[in-house]
């Protein structure tokens, strides 16, 4: 956990009198008002998209990094919790992001009827 | 494993969780098969290994010898079996909240409405409803297009230009109306006062976060004295049981309003709001009964420097569901 401080954390520690995580959860808060901000201003449907992306992004490696200790702790626990992000991005890809009708137009060998047919000529 | 001495000492490694996880299993079973009996047992067994392994972690001091093993071999070895185990624990949270966002974005992205509707559109080209020009990418677009840009369907607009192929009853599904016609965010964005609830939520879960590390740090300061250690421990937990709390009672409130305003489980883009938001809201709920344990232990004094790694772990978990929530807000609140 955190608390051995090295490097820029202690010297963020011994200019301000606070400590990262003190730090992390005010940036937090703004960070979530900005967010809220920019639903309400008059900025364009994709700057607003682009806004709470960017803001959930960074919020995510505030508590990810130093809330949870990813910053400090074995390597090993970041590729642990970065590890399902692939099946993720695998199902954001196959999924989320992909036209249905490409399931349609699957190749006749893979559609259930093929299957079928196949099990139907076998004696 | 890295201990041996299991005669000499007491030790935290326990069958508690498999049994738990046994009457779990027998409990949801029972639900399954709608069976009493089989529910009625596994509730039994479940409480039977709760209870167990709350006795026994009652006594742990977090020395080697009451059982904090540490894992040796890859890709783990060295580091605690419990902190490994809460990662482990947190990489299948991280699947489950990742299908409920794949599946959001998945109706978000329109896909599917796109699609039918083109052919819809198309149907209408060939059945000679259309003027000339149109293509079945101009129908869509003009169906499915607001003034500010938001995917939103001009019903009205698209009845016309199909020669009323494409009307009101196109855009009712089995599942209720289509996810762009009313999300969420259209509901609590309006008005301020109506985002409100789940804006203080963000902010009472951050927060806290926060007085979860609070409590970790107190609770590891060997140079406090004990009655003041255990009163800052016990005293940050309480906030954080506190704010847990407001969150489930502001999203109950939220829950209230929006089915009243009409946003039902019914719809589409109703059933993933209450699904996910609801998911989250147990895993909150969960964390809740676990800190009012923590606060107990705290209160009789259990906690110091040598087993705060507990406070650690639970924080772990804790921090996952405000990390969760710091995804939900944007995506599901105000986008």
């Amino acid at each position: 956990m955190g608390e051995h401080h090295s490097g820029w954390q202690k010297t963020l520690f011994d200019k301000t009198g606070k400590d990262v995580y003190f730090w992390n959860f005010v940036f937090l808060m703004i960070f979530t008002v900005v967010e809220v901000g920019a639903v309400y201003l008059s900025i364009s449907y994709g700057a607003t998209l682009f806004a709470l992306v960017s803001v959930g992004i960074v919020k995510f490696f505030g508590i990810a990094a130093f809330f949870m200790h990813l910053w400090d702790d074995e390597r090993e626990l970041t590729y642990t919790f970065v590890c399902p992000f692939i099946f993720v991005a695998i199902l954001f890809i196959g999924i989320a992001f992909t036209n249905p009708d490409s399931v349609v137009g699957l190749p006749a060998w893979c559609s259930p009827e093929f299957i079928g047919s196949y099990s139907s000529t076998v004696p | 494993m890295s201990y041996d001495d299991h005669d000499e000492h007491g030790h935290h490694g326990s069958w508690a969780p498999i049994i738990a996880s046994f009457g779990t299993m027998l409990f949801l079973f029972g639900f399954s098969e709608n069976n009493t009996g089989v529910i009625a047992i596994g509730l039994a067994i479940l409480v039977w290994g709760l209870l167990t392994w709350w006795k026994g972690d009652l006594p742990f001091d977090g020395s080697e010898k009451m059982g904090e093993l540490k894992s040796h071999g890859s890709p783990f070895g060295g580091i605690n079996v419990r902190k490994a185990g809460i990662w482990l624990f947190l990489m299948s949270e991280v699947m489950i909240f990742g299908s409920f966002f794949g599946a959001y974005t998945r109706m978000r992205s329109n896909w599917n409405t796109h699609w039918t509707l083109r052919d819809k559109a198309q149907e209408a080209i060939d059945s000679g409803f259309t003027n000339d020009t149109a293509t079945a990418d101009s129908i869509v677009e003009l169906c499915l297009r607001d003034s500010h840009g938001h995917p939103h369907v001009q019903e009205a607009t698209c009845e016309t230009i199909t020669g009323g192929l494409v009307n009101n009853s196109f855009w009712v599904t089995e599942a209720g109306t289509p996810a762009y016609h009313h999300v969420a965010a259209e509901y609590v964005t309006h008005d301020f006062m109506t985002l409100l609830p789940g804006a203080i939520n963000t902010f009472a879960l951050i927060l806290s976060s926060f007085t979860v590390v609070l409590a970790l740090k107190a609770a590891k300061n060997v140079d406090l004295d004990p009655k003041v250690r255990d009163r800052k421990v016990r005293n940050y937990l309480a906030i954080t049981l506190f704010l847990g709390s407001l969150f489930i009672v502001l999203k109950l409130y939220e829950w209230n309003h929006l089915i009243h305003e009409g946003f039902t489980i019914s719809t589409l883009a109703g059933s993933f709001f209450y699904v996910t938001t609801g998911a989250h809201g147990v895993h909150v709920f969960v964390g809740l009964v676990f800190i009012t344990y923590f606060i107990y232990k705290a209160h009789i004094g259990g906690w110091d420097h040598k087993n705060a790694q507990s406070i650690e772990y639970y924080g772990l978990y804790w921090h996952f569901v405000d990390l969760a929530w710091v995804l939900i807000f944007p995506a599901f609140y105000l986008y």
